[in-house]
């Protein structure tokens, strides 16, 4: 009995300390310290935690200079992972990066590849965030990469059906502010880009800059398409948030000139 | 032998001299930093060399060390050419100051891996405001401009790395004097006009009175900065016409990557160099040029400055972080105005400007940031918050002629002509490409700027030189600053792992990662955006580019 208690008190001490050092490792990686941690932690061997593995093939993937064997090495790193316990948070979070790895980090890239990830991740997991990220991420590559979709027309579309199936609202505005800004690139009109960005600015945009870019741009666009109301709530919304700002001279004459278009409207021929 | 013999001991003695000195040192030095020696040490390291500002920091040092009798400050002032090395060895060295300021080309990387985050203290109260209505207000509040500039807000990190101390305008000084002996009285310019009247009105009195005067003298970064004000007026009109975020922004004084859009905008066949609205803004620049010093796009700052302080120069294109060195000490009566901008009825150069160019936004600067190799930081940040009060930010603008960034503190009556003109639009775009990219566009409008400005040039030829590599420079820095935005988005995939397991992450950390996210998302469709314009994709030109109009 008494050592039985001995060893639990020795797994808790080995436990906690295990926990604080993941929870440090984590830290060094949010202050891109990749060598050092890379140099103390991975080439101690592969022992680990699978959380902390997951921390060793991203500092491996990081390591500076850059080269195409830390790529591979963390490929295989988080392959190994990966083929675990695949359905907890380490093993989706190594399939996520894995895919970011295809899409981002090999020379050349495979999109398709990292395309087919994502869509497992966001179809079997859509509330982990690796599962949610992932929409985000096929989104991107369906709007822009031939590789993926060679039509833009028809790559919009299908990024316009993946928000659909998105239920958290912090993701639904990034889709839509990705839509609407894509909206614009494409020259698809103005009520497309009034309505993704409407819909964004209705579920919150967390950034603050990219928020008063959107309530200008939608103030821009809501006139062109003769709204005028919804440009006027978007231009004042912007001119009360944001007094010191270079754009506020030009939106506050554009709002004294929708008023009286609306007020001369009002009054009738 | 026996010579060589006593050589060698000397050597040894010299030796061991030598190392026993070095460890003293050492020694010495630990133990000056080592709080149980009685007191704690900081270093404050800046490159705002001026007398004014180091007499100004020896005074607030020593204020501060009577109100924290345990704490010594040591001052550090780096001329400006070397600061760049100096802050580079000291980063890699690990010997970077507690305090150090902000600015000059400090990356994202370098602030994640070397400065402390002040997110967290800036959302508490200054202590130092007490007695003031700032009391109580979060730190970060009482900055005007609530911390959102460049030298403070890393926007790739979604954190805030240092406090600002003043704030920045572009001015032209005047030599009153002269001004007075060539017109017969002190009136300043008030349009672009007045202003070219006042070069014509000022070369015929030199050439008359065989005077070595130039109507502006200017560096080339002034001459640029001047250059690009004209620009980004002229360009107003055609900047909203090229947004493509339509945000009515395509590029602000200070903040970089703002030369995507335009440089976007002109591989899909956009807009041209020789548009009725660049070509006026070419026309505007070589006509103000002439009144220039010969050889001004050679000249250094410092070069600028003595001239006009050898009153060989009516006016010099500089701005108010010169104040102190131009207004003091000088043998004649100086004043200020800001840069007079063509107005819309300027019959010339008025047709596509919206109007001036406000100065509303202007960004705060002299940013001093919290290293994390400080072994005490959070007395380093308390001497911030302490430099940061209301009353000492009103020093240091009276007594170093500064603009004040604290709510509350005023513009000094001596520098009342720098108070920020609130009046007016948004700029446009500058033609200058300072600093953006791989700085390849940036080299070629450099060195085709001399066929501008110079007299046997013209803009005919300058525009021969640039349009012919145009598009081959601009390519090359849209591949740069892809290859940039990848490995930026690259380092934000773990930046946003991190937090996302991060322990001790609390809600404000949580919308930081959600902030990232957003931006990140952002940021890599705009690299998708600028491979289809360098492929050519068809689904991205305008009518005119697909039919070979886009290597003009």
């Amino acid at each position: 009995m008494r050592q039985l208690g001995i060893t639990t008190l020795f797994l808790l001490i080995l436990g906690s300390a295990a926990g604080s050092s993941t929870a440090d490792a984590w830290v060094e990686l949010e202050q891109f310290r990749f060598n050092s941690l890379d140099d103390r932690w991975t080439r101690s061997g592969s022992t680990g935690t699978r959380e902390q593995r997951l921390i060793a093939a991203i500092a491996r993937l990081n390591r500076q200079p850059r080269s195409q064997t830390f790529v591979e090495e963390a490929v295989a790193m988080l392959t190994d992972l990966k083929l675990g316990e695949s359905d907890d948070d380490p093993g989706l979070w190594a399939l996520y990066l894995l895919a970011r790895i295809e899409q981002l980090y090999r020379v050349p890239t495979r999109p398709d590849l990292a395309a087919g990830i994502y869509r497992r991740l966001m179809m079997e997991y859509p509330r982990h965030p690796a599962g949610q990220r992932a929409r985000a991420k096929l989104a991107v590559l369906l709007l822009y990469e031939p590789a993926i979709e060679l039509s833009r027309e028809a790559g919009f579309t299908a990024a316009e059906d993946l928000v659909v199936g998105c239920e958290d609202p912090v993701l639904r505005a990034e889709l839509h502010l990705l839509l609407g800004r894509a909206a614009v690139f494409f020259k698809r009109g103005p009520a497309v880009v009034a309505t993704h960005l409407s819909a964004a600015l209705a579920y919150g945009i967390a950034n603050p800059s990219l928020h008063q870019s959107a309530l200008v741009a939608l103030g821009t666009t809501a006139r062109a398409t003769g709204d005028r109301r919804l440009a006027i709530v978007s231009y004042r919304r912007f001119v009360t948030e944001n007094g010191r700002d270079q754009r506020v001279g030009w939106i506050t004459e554009q709002l004294r000139e929708l008023e009286t278009e609306i007020a001369a409207a009002e009054d009738g021929p | 032998m026996k010579n060589e013999t006593r050589l060698n001991f000397l050597g040894l003695i010299f030796l061991v001299l030598l190392f026993g000195g070095a460890c003293w040192r050492i020694f010495t030095r630990a133990e000056a930093s080592d709080p149980a020696h009685g007191k704690v040490r900081l270093s404050f390291a800046h490159y705002l060399v001026y007398e004014s500002n180091r007499r100004f920091f020896d005074r607030i040092i020593k204020e501060y060390e009577r109100l924290h009798p345990g704490v010594e400050i040591e001052q550090i002032d780096v001329p400006p050419p070397v600061w760049h090395a100096w802050r580079q060895t000291r980063f890699t060295g690990a010997t970077a100051p507690d305090i150090m300021q902000l600015g000059r080309g400090i990356t994202e990387e370098q602030f994640a891996l070397h400065m402390l985050p002040l997110t967290e203290a800036l959302a508490e109260a200054n202590p130092y405001n007490t007695g003031t209505e700032l009391v109580g207000i979060p730190w970060q509040n009482t900055f005007v401009d609530r911390l959102e500039g460049s030298d403070s807000f890393r926007e790739g990190l979604q954190e805030f790395y240092g406090v600002t101390t003043y704030l920045n305008v572009h001015r032209l000084y005047y030599n009153r004097n002269l001004l007075r002996a060539i017109t017969g009285a002190d009136r300043q310019p008030e349009d672009f006009q007045e202003l070219l009247k006042l070069c014509r009105r000022t070369k015929i009195w030199a050439e008359r009175e065989g005077r070595a005067v130039a109507p502006i003298v200017g560096s080339v970064e002034y001459a640029r900065n001047f250059f690009d004000i004209f620009i980004s007026q002229q360009t107003q009109r055609v900047a909203m016409r090229i947004d493509a975020e339509q945000d009515l922004l395509i590029n602000s004084f200070g903040v970089p990557f703002r030369n995507r859009e335009q440089g976007i905008a002109w591989l899909r066949g956009e807009w041209r160099l020789d548009d009725p609205e660049i070509l006026s803004a070419w026309h505007a620049l070589r006509e103000v040029a002439a009144y220039f010093q010969p050889g001004f796009l050679t000249a250094s700052r410092d070069d600028a400055g003595f001239l006009f302080k050898q009153g060989r120069g009516l006016m010099v294109m500089t701005g108010s972080w010169d104040a102190n060195y131009l207004l003091v000490d000088t043998k004649f009566e100086v004043g200020a105005f800001a840069v007079p901008m063509p107005g819309k009825s300027d019959a010339r150069y008025g047709r596509f400007v919206l109007g001036a160019v406000t100065e509303n936004a202007s960004q705060p600067s002299g940013g001093f940031g919290v290293t994390r190799a400080s072994r005490h930081p959070e007395i380093a940040v308390d001497f911030l918050r302490f430099f940061t009060s209301r009353a000492i930010n009103q020093r240091f603008a009276n007594e170093c002629l500064r603009i004040p960034v604290i709510r509350g503190a005023t513009v000094p009556a001596e520098i009342a002509a720098f108070t920020p003109e609130a009046e007016g639009y948004q700029a446009g775009f500058n033609l200058s490409y300072q600093d953006w990219a791989a700085k390849a566009t940036q080299r070629l409008t450099a060195a085709s700027m001399d066929l501008l400005v110079m007299p046997a040039g013209g803009v005919e030829p300058f525009l021969r030189q640039m349009n012919a590599g145009y598009e081959r420079y601009l390519r090359q820095d849209f591949e740069f600053l892809n290859r940039d935005t990848s490995r930026i988005v690259q380092w934000r995939d773990t930046l946003l792992l991190a937090l996302a397991h991060d322990r001790t992450v609390d809600s404000g950390s949580a919308q930081r990662a959600v902030r990232l996210a957003e931006s990140q998302t952002l940021q890599e469709a705009e690299f998708y955006q600028n491979r289809l314009v360098l492929a050519g994709d068809a689904s991205v030109l305008s009518p005119q580019s697909q039919s070979g109009a886009a290597g003009k």
